[in-house]
């Protein structure tokens, strides 16, 4: 191996090396997420689920009753609800931007709002 | 434009577009979609090799089009990507064996086959890229970049020694003299 190619092969890495760590911050750190609660389109709640917050609960009063959400870093979920059905509880945690649990009866809505845009998948 | 060479490069066209089709059968054990093996990549080495910039052109032009063509991806996302990427490797493969090699005052000095078959296999990665963003407009199809850069040594590096070694055979049985290939 000559000269030449080592200098080519050695600039490929270096691209590889540069693309990895000087482009894209985003594979190190976590974007903190921000989580919205609504109750009748009228948000109640805005919180940033980041390891500043202590596991808790928030309790949301709406028309047929009081829904409580738990809380802790990176994920939300409705621990209990006033509702028949209970699919917002059988939604559990939620961690992802875009990701929502809806309370329909009892009118409440937890989202993730999507600080960045990103992406479900990537299909070929 | 010769009989002959009308003949070779319909014969190394057909010999791409087997290629292009074959690839799509092998199944890479790797679990990132995109990374392959670029055998079609031999053949636009091969007509750079022998004749020059606007024959490999023509046969990586025709072969992307035919290929997708045969395989039913034509006007697609996998052909705009894999046109991209065929476009922009063949002009950097001629770049590193016609234009840089003087730089180096010594032929022996300039780039081997297999190192320019590794740069061709990084161009058409960065190519595709660079098309799929522009297609997806958006920018988390760059964190393949890194991926993509490091598997085209590889396979780069696989496509070139199997050219190697098929010039090698061309030589010894006679049915290559480059020179008198230039010429026609």
């Amino acid at each position: 191996m000559n000269k030449a190619n080592k200098i080519l092969i050695a600039v490929v890495l270096a691209l590889v090396l540069f693309s990895y760590w000087g482009f894209f911050p985003a594979y190190r750190e976590n974007v903190p997420l921000t989580a919205v609660i609504s109750v009748n389109g009228d948000i109640v709640v805005q919180l940033k689920l980041d390891e500043s917050i202590s596991k808790h609960f928030i309790k949301v009063p709406g028309p047929l009753g009081t829904s409580v959400v738990e809380v802790k870093p990176g994920a939300i979920r409705m621990k209990s609800s006033p509702c028949p059905e209970h699919y917002c509880t059988k939604t559990g945690w939620i961690d992802r931007p875009g990701q929502v649990v809806a309370c329909i009866p009892n009118r409440v809505i937890i989202k993730i709002s999507p600080d960045k845009e990103s992406l479900d998948a990537i299909s070929h | 434009m010769s009989l002959r060479k009308q003949t070779i490069i319909a014969v190394l066209l057909s010999l791409a577009i087997i290629l292009h089709l074959f690839e799509a059968l092998i199944p890479i054990p790797f679990p990132i979609p995109g990374v392959k093996l670029g055998l079609a990549n031999i053949i636009t080495l091969l007509a750079l090799v022998l004749f020059d910039f606007k024959t490999a052109f023509l046969i990586a032009f025709l072969r992307t089009m035919l290929g997708s063509l045969l395989s039913g991806t034509i006007f697609n996302i996998a052909f705009f990507l894999s046109f991209a990427g065929a476009i922009s490797s063949t002009c950097f493969m001629a770049i590193l064996l016609f234009l840089l090699p003087p730089i180096f005052h010594h032929d022996d000095r300039g780039f081997s086959l297999v190192g320019i078959s590794i740069g061709g296999a990084a161009a058409h990665n960065l190519g595709q890229l660079a098309m799929a963003a522009l297609l997806i407009k958006h920018s988390g199809i760059f964190y393949y970049l890194p991926i993509m850069l490091l598997s085209s040594i590889p396979t780069g590096f696989l496509t070139g020694l199997i050219l190697r070694e098929l010039i090698k055979y061309m030589k010894l049985s006679g049915q290559l003299e480059i020179q008198q290939w230039n010429q026609l």
